[in-house]
This record gives C-alpha cells, sequence and structure tokens, in this order.
C-alpha cells in the first residue's frame, strides 16, 4: 500500500492558493512568514522585468543582473513598502532606476560615448513634420526586415524617450503609472511619449506603407 | 477642424484616448481628410504592433538558481545584523581568541637564529680641509658651483677674510682632470 506524505500533498496546494492571491496579499503572506509566497512574486515578474529591463538598456545579459539585482532589493525592503499602493509600480520603479544608472554609467564609458557622439539624433530639435511618401517597397521584404528595423528603431530612441515607450507600448503602463516610475512629471511623459513616437515613426516609416 | 500641428502635437493622447470626446472627433475628422497624417497614425499603430508581437525573453535556465544563492545570502547576512550580540561580548571574544594566540610564546625564550656575516665596504675616507678658517668670517649661501657645475652646500669667505675661498663637502668625488 502507498502512503501518501501529508506534507506532499498539502504543498501544492499551498502554492495554488498563492497564485490566486493579487501582489499586495502576497507580499503580505511573505512578510507574515511565508517564503513561497516571494517566489510566487519572482515567477510573476521575473519575465516582464527582464524585458523591459532589456529593451531599456540593450544588454541581454546585464539585464539579468539588473533584474535580479530589483529582486534582491525587493526583498530586502519590503517590509517598508506600502501595501496600500500598487506593488507592481513600486518593482518597476526600482527596475527603472537600476537601468538608468546602467545606462548612465555606460555613457560615462569613452568607447560607448564615441558611438553615442556619432549618431547626430537630437530629437528635440527635429521639426515634427511628416511628409507623403508613395515608396511601396516589396511586402516580403518589409515583413522580413520590420521585426529587426523596429527593434533597432526602438534602441535608437534617446534613452528617456525609450523608457516611457516601453512602459507605454510594451507594458501597457498608464501616464500616471509612467509619471511615477520614471520620476517625472505627467507633462513630462506626454511630451517625451509624443517625441518617442514620433522618431520611432520617422525610422521605420520606409519599411511601411 | 485640427490642422496638421495640432495633431501631431497631441497625437498621443489622441492615440491613448485621453481627449475629450469632442476635440478626438475633430482629430478623427482631422485624419479623414489628411494623407499625411492619417499614414503617420497608420505607422505608428504597425510599428507598434511589430513591436509588441517581438519574442518575449525568458530568464535563463539558472536564473532561479542564482537568485536564490542571493537571497540566502541576504538572508544570513540579516540574520547576522539583527543577532543581538552586543559589542562588549564580541569585543571580550576577540581579546580571548588574541590572547590564546599569543599564549604559547609567552614565557619562553625566543629562537635565536645565526645568520651569515654581512660584507659591506668600509666607510669613505674623510677628505682634510686645504686650509684652517675661522667659521665667524664664513656667511653661507646655499650652494655653489665647483667642479664642472656639481653644486654643493660651502661656506664662502667674507669680506674680513683675504682671498677668496671655498670649502665644499664632497658629496660625490671630483671628475678626474
Amino acid at each position: 500500500m502507498t502512503r501518501i506524505s501529508p506534507v506532499r500533498e498539502a504543498a501544492p496546494s499551498v502554492r495554488e492558493s498563492l497564485k490566486q492571491l493579487d501582489d499586495s496579499a502576497l507580499a503580505a503572506r511573505f512578510l507574515d512568514g511565508e517564503r513561497r509566497a516571494f517566489d510566487e512574486l519572482v515567477d510573476r515578474y521575473q519575465s516582464r522585468l527582464l524585458n523591459f529591463v532589456y529593451r531599456t538598456t540593450g544588454d541581454r545579459e546585464r539585464a539579468e543582473d539588473l533584474v535580479q539585482e530589483t529582486f534582491i532589493r525587493v526583498y530586502r525592503h519590503l517590509h517598508r513598502f506600502d501595501q496600500t499602493k500598487k506593488f507592481s509600480t513600486w518593482v518597476y520603479t526600482i527596475a527603472s532606476n537600476l537601468a538608468k544608472n546602467e545606462l548612465r554609467n555606460r555613457s560615462r564609458n569613452p568607447l560607448v560615448l564615441f558611438q553615442t557622439i556619432r549618431k547626430d539624433w537630437e530629437a528635440d530639435q527635429r521639426p515634427l513634420q511628416w511628409e507623403d511618401n508613395t515608396y511601396r517597397p516589396d511586402d516580403l521584404f518589409r515583413k522580413r526586415h520590420l521585426r529587426s528595423m523596429v527593434e533597432s528603431a526602438v534602441e535608437e530612441l534617446p534613452r528617456h524617450h525609450r523608457q516611457v515607450f516601453v512602459l507605454r507600448e510594451m507594458e501597457g503602463k498608464t501616464y500616471e503609472e509612467i509619471a511615477e516610475i520614471t520620476g517625472c512629471n505627467l507633462g513630462t511623459v506626454k511630451s517625451r511619449l509624443n517625441r518617442a513616437r514620433n522618431n520611432f515613426a520617422q525610422l521605420i516609416a520606409p519599411l511601411l506603407g | 477642424m485640427a490642422d496638421c500641428a495640432e495633431f501631431l502635437d497631441r497625437y498621443s493622447e489622441y492615440r491613448d484616448g485621453l481627449l475629450s470626446p469632442v476635440l478626438s472627433e475633430r482629430f478623427a475628422a482631422h485624419l479623414d481628410s489628411c494623407a499625411s497624417c492619417a499614414r503617420y497614425h497608420r505607422v505608428v499603430v504597425s510599428g507598434v504592433e511589430a513591436f509588441a508581437g517581438l519574442p518575449e525573453l525568458s530568464p535563463s535556465t539558472d536564473f532561479a538558481l542564482r537568485l536564490q544563492d542571493r537571497l540566502r545570502e541576504e538572508e544570513w547576512m540579516a540574520r547576522r545584523a539583527t543577532s543581538g550580540a552586543p559589542l562588549g561580548v564580541t569585543v571580550a571574544v576577540a581579546a580571548a581568541l588574541g590572547l590564546a594566540a599569543w599564549l604559547p610564546t609567552l614565557g619562553r625564550d625566543p629562537e635565536v637564529a645565526e645568520l651569515p656575516a654581512v660584507l659591506a665596504k668600509g666607510p669613505p675616507p674623510v677628505r682634510e680641509p686645504a686650509v684652517s678658517v675661522d667659521l665667524a668670517d664664513f656667511e653661507l649661501p646655499s650652494y655653489v658651483p665647483i667642479h664642472g657645475g656639481v653644486w654643493q652646500p660651502a661656506f664662502v669667505a667674507g669680506s674680513s677674510g683675504g682671498s677668496l675661498a671655498a670649502y665644499a663637502l664632497p658629496l660625490a668625488p671630483a671628475p678626474a682632470r
């Protein structure tokens, strides 16, 4: 006769019950001593944060380090998190600050600075103009290269614009959330997002009809 | 009706549904009548669709293990920080450990090691001054040149003396003439 360990039977149901909780409830359970609640938070956010940080910094390996660092800081400071606020905004704010520091440190590197100087991109000085273009490239060529063009276009955006663009278009954050995550006011978010979309469109327009 | 400049200036608010219904209608009407702005809108929509459709990255296979290691280390450090051991106890334990390390050496003569002798050159010969002079007659400039421009501290005869003489302290052997 096979004996079923009661502990083994309970474990899946604990994990299942944790999956039903929202982020704030999970945080509360973790602070009460349920360690698996933190594992559940990691499961929920690791991919999303990785994609956000990667699209912001452009470096996949470094993005993983920064996401790990994000979770370490969440672990360290969770007892200070105001549970009336949105947990996702808080964790994205931590990740966003780490990504910003990474980009700032990188821009001080002479090699990277040289490459940055070579790009004569001055988003704020480009006129907001749009000209009709009757060029119609081959559809197959367009589809084949659209993906890489879109990725490159986002990478070429100035970092302040890139961050709000990724938060809005990829992560679906509201303007208020973006303002909180990036530490800017709403007006700045609108302005940066508008410029980011304009710059993005100018880069990919040749491939689209 | 909205014009192109207004449309482009507030495009994001229009796209994200943040305009008032009246303004939103004006912008929609502008899109119907302006091919350029309509194309702009199409490009943004298609581009963002392509961007959102990019394959999502997954963490590497050892991501969870590495994170668990770091969290365990974090836990251990947090426990150490809150262990509650008072400073005095820590100092006493450190002193006891130090004493235990030094105790075996107390009350015992240190070992004497015989080392081989070191050969050294004798001291340089002392040069007698060429002229015996009364030091009260001498001023002390900082340096005077002797023997091909090598500057050395020197005494120079004062005004009460007869001919000018120099007494130089040899710091280096004089070059052969």
